[in-house]
C-alpha cells in the first residue's frame, strides 16, 4: 500500500510528462491523456481510502513509507516519508476527486496551448497530493512551495484581464508567508535536536510531535514559532486581514484554477494549523485561542458581508469561501474533539460545494462571457439542469441539513459552544461566548447572500446578455459538464446523510492530538502568575537553547513538573471541580479520549504514547 | 635556497601575474585583451597553487592546476567563439559596444571625442585700389585728436 | 396486519419513494400523469398512519405497555468522548439533575411513535392527501407539473419525519427540510420576481428562527449532555423515562429559561408568531394548494408541535410559559387586526392562520394539560377548516382566472355553488360558531386560559393567610440558578397539584403578576374571537354576495371547479363540521394525547384542572362570534355605504378636514386681531405685533399637530399597511446590513488591499535607489567586484582576526 500511495502521488507527474510528449498530437489526445491520468489517480486514491477503512487503525496511520533521502548518517535525517492518517485522509481523497473535475471543466474552455495547461494542472495535482500526505517537514515544505508555481502559470497565462497582476500578487503574498513558515519549522527541528538525545536533526513530523510533546518549547519561543507558522498558514487559509489575494486570484483564474484553489489549496492552510501549529506548539495554540477565534469569526462575518455587496459571481463565491474557512478555523481553535472533527469535515464540504460552485460559474461564463450578476436573470428557464445543480450546491454551501455543509457547520458550532460555555478558561469565557454566538449569526448571512445570488441569476424573467449570447442549441449543461458535477453531488448527499462514515476514521489521529493538547490546555486555565513564576526562573531563553543541549535539556523538565503542580492547583481555580476530576478518574470508561486533563498526566500520557514510540524508534534505525 | 624563500618567490610571481591580469581586465576595453588578462589572473592563481603544493609537498595543488588548465582550454575555446560572434554583431571588439544590460533610464556610455577643427576659408587683407584719394570723413576729422 | 415498527418506517418512506419516482420519471415519462406516484404514496401513508393510531389504541388498552415505540434506522454521527460534563448541582430538594461524566455525541436516526406523533401523522397525511388530489385539478397543464408533485411528496416526507424523529438535532434537520420545501414551493412560479423574493424572505426569516432553535440545541447539549429524546443505554434522554418519572430533574433557572426562549424563537419562526410572522403573508405567492397544505395546515404547526413536545422543559420556568402565552395572545390580536382590512382573499386567510396559531401558543402557554390538549386540539381542527378555506379560495381563483383581489369580483354564490357552501362551513368553523369544530377547540383554549388565571388566583388566595408556611419554598429572592423541578419531590408535587403545575414555586409578587397577565390574555382571546368573526365573514360576503362581478381574466369560463377539486372541498367541509364535536363528545382526543410520554410528567399530569366544558365561556365566545358576524353582515352586505362609513370613521378623513382648516388666515382675519394690529402699528409696535401673531400661529399648529398625525397614522391605515412592520424591519435590519456590506466592500478594496499594495511597493522603491549602479559596463562590474572583495578582506582583517 505504501508503494501505491507513492505511485498515486506521482501519477499526475507522469501524466504531465505524458501530456508533454503527446503535445503535438492535438488537443483531443492531450485532453484524453490528462483525463485518463486523473481518473487513474482517483481510482488509486479510492483503493487507498478503502484500504484505510479496512485496516485495523492501531496507530491510525496507513500506507506509511520511510525512504531515506539524506540518510541519518549525514546527521540530517530527511526522509521521503508519506503516509495517510485521519487528518489527511479525506483531504487526499478530495484532491484526487477535484482533479478530475478540474480537467473536465476546462475541456472546452482551454483553447490555446492545451498541453501546457494540462501539464501545469497535473503538476499542481501532484503538489496537492504530496503536501497532504508528507510526513516529513522538508518534504511538506517542498510540496507546499511546489503548488505555487503551476498555479502561478495557470493564473498568469490562462486568466482573464488582470491575470498578470493577480498571479504576481498571489505568488508574492503566499511566498512571503511561507518563508517565515519555513524558518519556524526549522526552529522546531533545531529545538528538537537540542532537546531530544537523538544525534542529528530529524525532520519527521510524528517524531517531532512526540518529542515536542515530551519537551515543549519555552513559551516565548513558542510564541515566535507560532507567529512564523501563522504567517504562512493564515495567508493560505486566508484569515481576515490577509485575504485580499484570494478574490483577485479567484476572479482572474481560469475555472479549473479556481476549483483547485478554492477546493484544495486553501485547505493547506487549515491543514497546516491542524498538523503543525496545534500539536507542535500546544501552549501557544491554547493561549492564542481567543485571538485566532476572533480573527476567524471576523472573517466569517466580514466575508459574508462583503460577499453580500458583490456584483461579480466569482468574487461573491470567493468571499463566501473566506467566510467558510472562518468556520473551519473556529472549529480548529475550539480545541476540542467536536470542533476539530467538524472542522475537518467542513474543509471537505467547502472543497466540494465551493469547487462545484466555481465550476458552475465557469460554465455560465463559457456561455455568456460575463460574470456580472446584474446582466443575467431567469436562467432557470433556459438551463433547468444548471439551475438544479446551482440550487443543490447553494443549499450545501449554506449548510442545509441533510446535505454535507450542515454536518460540518453543526459540529464546528457545537464544539465552539462547548468551548465557550462548558470548557471556557475563566479569563476569556465571556469573549468565547460572544464568538460562539457571532459565528452562529454567520449562518444567516451565508444563507442570505447565496440565496440572493440564486434568486438574481436563476429566477425572475429571463434576461441574457447580447454580446456572445448563448450557443444556438439549447444552452443547458452538456453531458460532460454533468459528469463533472455528479460525483460532487453524490458526496454532497453522502456526507450529509451519513457523516459518521467520514468521521470515524479520524478518531485515532485526534486521540494523539488529545495527548499533545491536554497539558497546555490545562495550562491556560491556570491564573497567569502561578504559571509565570517557575517559567521565568528556569525556563530557557529562546535562541540561546540551540546547541547547548545538555545545559538546557534539564530546564523544560523542571518546568514541566512545575506545570503539573500548577495544573493540579488550577483545576480548583479554573473550570472543573476537583471532586469531579476524582470521580472522572474512576468513572471514565476510556481515559484519554476526551480533551480534558487526566488525573495523572505523565503516567497516562506515557501509556498512551507507547505504540508511537515503538514505531518511531524503528523508523529511526534506518 | 630555502623552501620558504622559494614559496615566497613563486607567490610573488603569482601575485604579480594576478595583479597584472586584474589591472588589464579593468583598464582595457578590447575583448580579446580582456580575455587574455582574465587568463593571466587564472595563471597567477595556478602558479601560487603549484607553489603551495610544492611547499606542503602534496600533489593536490598541481592536480588542481592541471584541472584549471583543462578547464581554461575549454573556456578559451568558448570565450573566443563568443568574442567572434560579438565581433560579427557589433563590428568592433570594443566591450563598451555591449551595454544593453543597463537599467532603463540610464544614459548610454559614450567615449568623449576631440571635436575636429572646422575648415575656414583664409581671410586675406583687403587693400584700397591704388591712385585715388581715400574718401574723407568729416566727423572722423572732427574727432581726430589734436596733437 | 403490519407491525407498528414497519408502519412507522413506511409512513415517511412512501412519500420519499414517490418523490424519487416523480423526479426520475416525471419530466420525460409521466409528464401529465406525474401526480400518480404522489397521490398513491400519500394515500398509502394516510392508511398506514390510521392503522398506526388503531394499533396504538390497542396498545394503550394493555396496561404497562411502554407508551412509545422506537425504530433505529442508522447512526448519523458518533463522536466518542466528545464532552466531559461537569455534574449539575442537585436540586434544593435533593433530586439529582445531571451526573457528570464523559459524553459521546451519538445521533442515531431513530423514529419514535407515541400519541402526539400519531396524531400529527394522521393530520398531516390526511390533509396532504386531500391537497394532493385537489392539485391534480388545480395544477393541470402547468409547466412544472411533475416538479410540483415531487416537491409536495418531498415535503410530506420531511414533515412526517419531523414529527416522528426522536432527537433534537434530527428535528432541526427536518425542520429546515420542510423550510426548503416551502422555499421551493413558494418560488414555484419563479418567473414572478415577487414569488422568488417571497421564497427567499420566508427562508431567511425562518433561518433567523432556526438560529434560535440551534442555540437551544447547543444549550441542551451543554446542559444535558445528550440530544436524544429517548433513553439509550448509559444515556438519559432529555425526554426519557428517567426524567419524566422524576428520577432526574430538569435544569431550571437562567439556563432553563434560556433554553425555553430559544426554542420559542425557533417555533416563532416556523409558526409565524409575532416578531417573525412577516414571511407568511408573502408566502401566499405560492400556488394555492401549497398555501393550504404547508402554510396553513401542516408546516406552520411545527412550532406548536415542538413546544408541545418540549412541554417538560417549559414546566421548570413559568416565565417562559408566560412569554409563550403572551406572544401567542399578542400575535392573535395583531394578525386579526391586520386581516380586517386586506382585500387579497388569500392574505386574509394567511393572517387568520397567524392569528389561530397565536391561539395555539396562547393555550400552550398555560402549561397545564388542559391547555396543551386544547392547543393540539385546535391545531387538529384548524388543519381541517383552514385547509378547507384555502382550497375554497383556490377554487375561486381557479374560476376567476387567478384573480384574488376581492374588489374585482363578488356575488359568486351562483357561479360557484359548491365552493360557496363549503366556504360558508369553513367560515363558520373559523368564527367558532356552535356546533362546528372551531367552536369546540377555541372554547377549550379560552377555558384553559381562564382556568389558569383562576388557579393562580386560588394559589394566591391560599397563600395570603399563612405566609410563613409558604415562605419555605416561595422566597422571592431565591437565586434563579438552583431552581429545579423534581417530580418525586413531595413538596414540588404538592405545589404542582395545588398551583396547577406551574413548576417551581413562585414568589407572591410573581404569582399576582402572572394571574393578571393570564386574565388579560383571556380577554384578548375573546376579543380576537370577535375580530375573527368579522374578517372571516367580511371576506365571505365580499366574495360570494353583493353585485355579481367577474373580472375579465376569467373570460367566459367562470364555472365551478372540476370534480377532483370539489371532492376534497366536500370531505374537508364535513370534517370541519363534525370533527370537533365528535372528538369532544367522545373525549378520544384528550385521552389519546394524555398518553404522550412527555405529557406524563407529574407537574403536567397533575395540573389537569377541571378541563371539560364551560358554559359561561362558551356562551361568551359564541356571543362574540355572532356579534362579529352580525357586524360584518351589516357592513358588507347590501350597499357599499357602510364600507364608506367604516373607512371614513377609521381612516380619519374628518381629522384631515379639521387639520386642513386655514386657522392662521382665519385668526388673522378676526377684527379684534386686526384692531390690535392697527393699534400696534399706530404705536410703532408693528414688528412686535407680527411677532406675536406668528407665535400664536405656531401655537395653534402645535395644537392641531395630533390631528395631522392622527390623519396620517389612522387605525385603518395601520391595519391595511400591516402596522408598517415590513417597513420597520427594512429600516432596522435590511438597510443597515446592506450599508455595512457596502462599507465593508469599499474598505476591503481600498483599505485592506490598499495597505497590502503599499507594502508591496516598498521593495520596488528601495530597488529604484540602486538603479544608478546598473550602467551595463563590464569593466565597471569588474571594478565593483574587486571593491567588494577588498571590502570583505578588509572586514575579515579588521574584525574577524580579533
Amino acid at each position: 500500500m505504501a508503494r501505491l500511495l507513492i505511485l498515486t502521488i506521482f501519477l499526475p507527474l507522469a501524466g504531465a510528462l505524458a501530456v508533454g510528449l503527446v503535445s503535438t498530437w492535438g488537443r483531443t489526445v492531450v485532453r484524453m491523456v490528462a483525463l485518463l491520468t486523473t481518473v487513474l489517480t482517483l481510482l488509486a486514491a479510492a483503493v487507498l481510502l478503502a484500504g484505510y477503512r479496512g485496516a485495523p487503525l492501531a496507530g491510525g496511520e496507513y500506507a506509511v513509507s520511510e525512504l531515506a533521502w539524506l540518510g541519518p548518517e549525514s546527521g540530517l535525517d530527511v526522509r521521503f516519508s508519506v503516509g495517510l492518517d485521519g487528518l489527511n485522509l479525506w483531504l487526499f481523497g478530495l484532491s484526487a476527486l477535484l482533479l478530475v473535475t478540474s480537467v473536465l471543466v476546462s475541456w472546452e474552455a482551454i483553447a490555446d496551448r492545451p498541453a501546457l495547461f494540462y501539464g501545469m494542472l497535473l503538476l499542481l495535482g501532484c503538489g496537492c497530493l504530496g503536501v497532504f500526505t508528507a510526513r516529513d517537514i522538508l518534504l511538506f515544505y517542498i510540496f507546499f512551495e511546489f503548488t505555487l508555481i503551476p498555479l502561478y502559470f495557470l493564473i498568469g497565462i490562462w486568466g482573464s484581464e488582470q491575470r498578470r497582476y493577480a498571479a504576481a500578487k498571489f505568488f508574492l503574498f503566499t511566498l512571503a508567508g511561507s518563508v517565515l513558515t519555513f524558518l519556524a519549522l526549522l526552529a522546531i527541528v533545531l529545538w528538537d535536536a537540542s532537546q531530544s538525545g537523538r544525534g542529528g536533526l530529524t525532520f519527521s513530523i510524528p517524531a517531532l510531535t512526540a518529542s515536542v510533546t515530551a519537551h515543549p518549547l519555552p513559551r516565548q519561543l513558542q510564541w515566535l514559532v507560532f507567529a512564523g507558522l501563522f504567517a504562512g498558514f493564515a495567508i493560505k487559509v486566508p484569515l481576515f486581514p490577509l485575504h485580499t489575494w484570494l478574490p483577485l486570484a479567484h476572479v482572474q483564474a481560469p475555472t479549473a484554477g479556481s476549483v483547485i484553489l478554492a477546493g484544495i489549496l486553501l485547505k493547506i492552510g487549515t491543514y497546516g494549523f491542524l498538523r503543525f501549529s496545534i500539536p507542535l506548539l500546544p501552549e501557544a495554540a491554547a493561549r492564542g485561542m481567543p485571538w485566532l477565534l476572533w480573527l476567524a469569526v471576523i472573517g466569517i462575518l466580514y466575508g459574508a458581508l462583503v460577499a453580500l455587496a458583490q456584483s461579480d459571481m466569482k468574487r461573491l463565491i470567493a468571499y463566501s469561501s473566506v467566510s467558510h474557512l472562518g468556520f473551519c478555523m473556529v472549529g480548529l481553535f475550539a480545541l476540542n474533539r467536536l470542533g476539530t472533527q467538524g472542522s475537518l469535515l467542513q474543509m471537505i464540504n467547502h472543497g466540494i460545494s465551493t469547487g462545484a460552485l466555481f465550476a458552475l460559474v465557469g460554465m455560465i461564463y463559457e456561455r455568456y462571457h460575463t460574470r456580472e450578476i446584474s446582466r443575467l436573470s431567469g436562467l432557470a428557464r433556459r438551463m433547468p439542469v444548471m439551475a438544479f445543480f446551482l440550487l443543490l450546491f447553494t443549499f450545501s454551501s449554506i449548510g442545509l441539513p441533510g446535505l454535507n455543509g450542515f454536518a460540518g457547520e453543526f459540529l464546528v458550532l457545537l464544539g465552539m459552544f462547548q468551548r465557550g460555555w462548558a470548557e471556557a478558561p475563566a479569563a476569556v469565557s465571556g469573549q468565547l461566548k460572544v464568538i460562539a454566538v457571532l459565528s452562529l449569526l454567520g449562518v444567516v448571512l451565508g444563507a442570505w447572500y447565496m440565496l440572493w445570488l440564486v434568486q438574481r441569476i436563476c429566477f425572475g424573467p429571463l434576461r441574457e446578455p447580447h454580446d456572445g449570447g448563448p450557443p444556438a442549441a439549447s444552452p443547458d449543461l452538456s453531458l460532460r459538464e454533468v459528469a463533472a458535477l455528479v460525483p460532487l453531488a453524490v458526496f454532497v448527499f453522502w456526507i450529509g446523510l451519513a457523516p459518521r462514515w467520514f468521521l470515524d476514521p479520524v478518531g485515532p489521529a485526534l486521540d494523539r492530538m488529545a495527548d499533545a493538547m491536554e497539558r497546555p490546555l490545562r495550562q491556560v486555565h491556570t491564573p497567569q502568575e502561578k504559571l509565570a513564576q517557575p517559567r521565568i526562573e528556569r525556563g530557557p531563553r529562546p535562541g540561546a537553547d540551540f546547541g547547548r543541549v545538555s545545559a538546557s535539556s534539564r530546564a523544560p523538565r523542571a518546568t514541566a513538573t512545575a506545570w503539573t503542580s500548577a495544573g493540579k492547583g488550577d483545576r480548583v481555580a479554573g473550570w472543573a471541580r476537583p471532586e469531579q476530576d476524582r470521580d472522572d478518574v474512576r468513572l471514565d470508561r476510556d481515559r484519554g479520549r476526551g480533551w480534558l486533563p487526566r488525573a495523572l498526566p505523565e503516567s497516562g500520557a506515557s501509556r498512551r504514547r507507547f505504540p508511537d514510540q515503538v514505531r518511531w524508534s524503528r523508523a529511526d534505525q534506518h | 635556497m630555502s623552501e620558504l624563500a622559494l614559496l615566497q618567490n613563486y607567490l610573488l610571481i603569482g601575485a604579480l601575474l594576478f595583479g597584472l591580469g586584474l589591472t588589464g581586465f579593468l583598464v582595457r576595453r578590447n575583448l580579446i585583451v580582456m580575455f587574455l588578462c582574465a587568463e593571466m589572473m587564472l595563471q597567477g592563481i595556478s602558479v601560487s597553487l603549484v607553489a603551495w603544493g610544492r611547499y606542503h609537498d602534496d600533489w593536490g595543488g598541481q592536480m588542481l592546476v592541471v584541472f584549471i588548465l583543462a578547464v581554461a582550454a575549454c573556456e578559451a575555446g568558448i570565450a573566443l567563439a563568443l568574442i567572434l560572434m560579438l565581433r560579427q554583431r557589433s563590428g568592433s571588439l570594443d566591450i563598451v559596444a555591449w551595454q544593453q544590460l543597463r537599467e532603463e533610464g540610464q544614459a548610454r556610455y559614450v567615449d568623449r571625442e576631440v571635436p575636429e577643427e572646422r575648415e575656414e576659408p583664409p581671410q586675406w587683407p583687403r587693400l584700397t585700389p591704388a591712385g585715388i584719394e581715400p574718401p574723407w570723413d568729416p566727423d572722423e576729422a572732427l574727432h581726430r585728436s589734436h596733437v | 396486519m403490519f407491525e407498528p415498527q414497519t408502519l412507522l418506517v413506511l409512513i415517511p418512506a412512501l412519500p420519499l419513494a414517490a418523490c424519487l419516482v416523480t423526479v426520475v420519471l416525471g419530466p420525460h415519462v409521466l409528464r401529465d400523469s406525474s401526480h400518480w406516484p404522489t397521490v398513491l404514496g400519500l394515500v398509502g401513508s394516510l392508511v398506514l398512519s390510521l392503522m398506526l393510531v388503531a394499533s396504538w389504541q390497542q396498545r394503550l388498552e394493555v396496561r404497562g405497555a411502554p407508551a412509545e415505540l422506537l425504530v433505529t434506522c442508522w447512526s448519523w454521527v458518533d463522536v466518542a468522548g466528545a464532552y466531559r460534563q461537569a455534574p449539575a448541582p442537585p436540586s434544593p430538594t435533593g433530586v439529582a439533575v445531571q451526573p457528570g461524566g464523559l459524553r459521546d455525541l451519538r445521533v442515531d436516526v431513530v423514529l419514535r411513535a407515541d400519541a402526539l406523533t400519531a396524531i400529527m401523522l394522521v393530520m398531516v397525511t390526511f390533509v396532504s392527501t386531500l391537497v394532493g388530489i385537489y392539485s391534480i385539478g388545480y395544477m393541470r397543464g402547468d409547466r412544472g407539473y411533475w416538479r410540483f408533485f415531487a416537491c409536495i411528496s418531498l415535503f410530506v416526507f420531511s414533515m412526517t419525519m419531523l414529527v416522528s424523529v426522536s432527537n433534537f438535532l434530527l428535528v432541526y434537520v427536518f425542520w429546515e427540510a420542510v423550510g426548503v420545501c416551502s422555499y421551493l414551493l413558494i418560488g414555484f412560479w419563479y418567473q414572478k420576481p415577487e414569488a422568488a423574493a417571497a421564497g427567499k424572505k420566508a427562508f431567511l426569516v425562518n433561518r433567523v428562527g432556526d438560529v434560535g432553535f440551534a442555540l437551544a440545541i447547543f444549550l441542551i447539549w451543554i446542559t444535558y449532555g445528550t440530544l436524544n429524546f429517548h433513553d439509550s443505554p448509559g444515556v438519559d434522554g432529555v425526554l426519557g423515562q428517567a426524567r419524566l418519572s422524576g428520577a432526574l430533574g430538569y435544569v431550571g433557572g437562567g439556563v432553563g429559561l434560556a433554553i425555553c426562549l430559544c426554542l420559542l424563537l425557533g417555533a416563532c419562526g416556523k409558526s409565524a408568531q409575532f416578531p417573525l410572522h412577516v414571511w407568511l403573508p408573502d408566502a401566499m405567492e405560492g400556488p394555492t394548494p401549497v398555501s393550504a397544505l404547508i402554510h396553513a395546515a401542516t408546516m406552520v404547526t411545527a412550532g406548536v408541535y415542538l413546544v408541545t413536545r418540549c412541554a417538560p422543559l417549559f414546566t421548570v420556568s413559568p416565565e417562559a410559559q408566560l412569554v409563550v402565552a403572551s406572544i401567542g395572545g399578542f400575535t392573535a390580536l395583531l394578525a386579526a387586526l391586520m386581516a380586517l382590512t386586506q382585500f387579497d382573499l388569500k392574505r386574509i386567510l394567511a393572517y387568520s392562520t397567524i392569528s389561530q396559531l397565536g391561539y395555539m401558543f396562547l393555550a400552550l402557554g398555560t402549561g397545564t394539560l388542559a391547555g396543551i390538549t386544547a392547543g393540539m386540539f385546535h391545531l387538529f381542527t384548524h388543519a381541517f377548516f383552514k385547509a378547507l378555506l384555502f382550497l375554497g379560495a383556490g377554487s375561486v381563483m381557479h374560476a376567476m382566472g387567478h384573480v384574488i383581489d376581492m374588489r374585482r369580483f363578488g356575488g359568486l354564490r351562483r357561479v360557484l355553488p359548491v365552493t360557496h357552501v363549503t366556504f360558508a362551513v369553513g367560515c363558520l368553523a373559523l368564527a367558532g360558531v356552535f356546533p362546528l369544530s372551531g367552536f369546540w377547540s377555541k372554547d377549550a383554549i379560552l377555558a384553559s386560559v381562564h382556568e389558569r388565571a383562576h388557579q393562580l388566583d386560588h394559589e394566591l388566595a391560599h397563600r395570603q393567610p399563612q405566609p410563613g408556611a409558604a415562605a419555605g419554598h416561595t422566597t422571592p429572592d431565591r437565586p434563579a440558578s438552583d431552581r429545579v423541578v423534581a417530580g418525586v419531590d413531595s413538596h414540588a408535587r404538592w405545589d404542582a397539584g395545588r398551583e396547577g403545575g406551574s413548576g417551581p414555586a413562585l414568589s407572591t409578587g410573581q404569582l399576582r403578576q402572572h394571574a393578571r397577565v393570564y386574565r388579560g390574555l383571556y380577554w384578548v382571546g375573546l376579543g380576537t374571537a370577535f375580530l375573527t368573526a368579522i374578517y372571516t365573514f367580511r371576506a365571505f360576503f365580499l366574495t360570494f354576495y353583493g353585485r355579481e362581478r367577474i373580472p375579465h381574466e376569467a373570460g367566459e369560463h367562470a364555472h365551478e371547479s372540476p370534480r377532483s377539486m370539489v371532492i376534497p372541498l366536500v370531505i374537508l367541509a364535513v370534517g370541519a363540521a363534525v370533527v370537533g364535536g365528535w372528538l369532544t363528545g367522545t373525549g378520544g382526543f384528550a385521552r389519546l394525547l394524555a398518553e404522550t410520554p412527555s405529557l406524563t410528567l407529574a407537574t403536567i399530569r397533575e395540573s389537569a384542572g377541571a378541563g371539560g366544558f364551560h358554559y359561561d365561556i362558551a356562551v361568551a365566545s359564541s356571543v362574540a362570534a355572532l356579534v362579529g358576524i352580525g357586524l360584518a353582515a351589516f357592513l358588507y352586505l347590501g350597499h357599499d355605504r357602510e364600507i364608506e362609513l367604516l373607512t371614513w370613521l377609521l381612516d380619519g378623513r374628518w381629522l384631515k378636514g379639521l387639520a386642513e382648516r386655514p386657522w392662521g388666515a382665519r385668526l388673522a382675519g378676526m377684527p379684534l386681531v386686526a384692531a390690535i394690529r392697527r393699534g400696534a402699528d399706530a404705536a410703532g409696535l408693528g414688528s412686535l405685533a407680527r411677532l406675536l401673531g406668528n407665535l400664536v400661529l405656531l401655537l395653534i399648529l402645535l395644537l392641531i399637530s395630533p390631528l395631522l398625525i392622527g390623519y396620517y397614522v389612522s387605525p385603518y391605515r395601520l391595519s391595511r399597511d400591516k402596522f408598517f412592520l415590513d417597513e420597520i424591519y427594512a429600516v432596522l435590519v435590511v438597510w443597515p446590513l446592506r450599508a455595512t456590506a457596502a462599507v465593508c466592500d469599499a474598505a476591503d478594496r481600498w483599505l485592506v488591499d490598499g495597505l497590502v499594495n503599499v507594502l508591496g511597493r516598498i521593495p520596488v522603491w528601495a530597488g529604484g535607489l540602486m538603479r544608478a549602479l546598473q550602467m551595463g559596463l563590464v569593466p565597471f562590474y569588474g571594478l565593483a567586484m574587486l571593491l567588494g572583495i577588498l571590502t570583505l578582506i578588509a572586514a575579515r582583517v579588521l574584525w574577524g582576526a580579533g
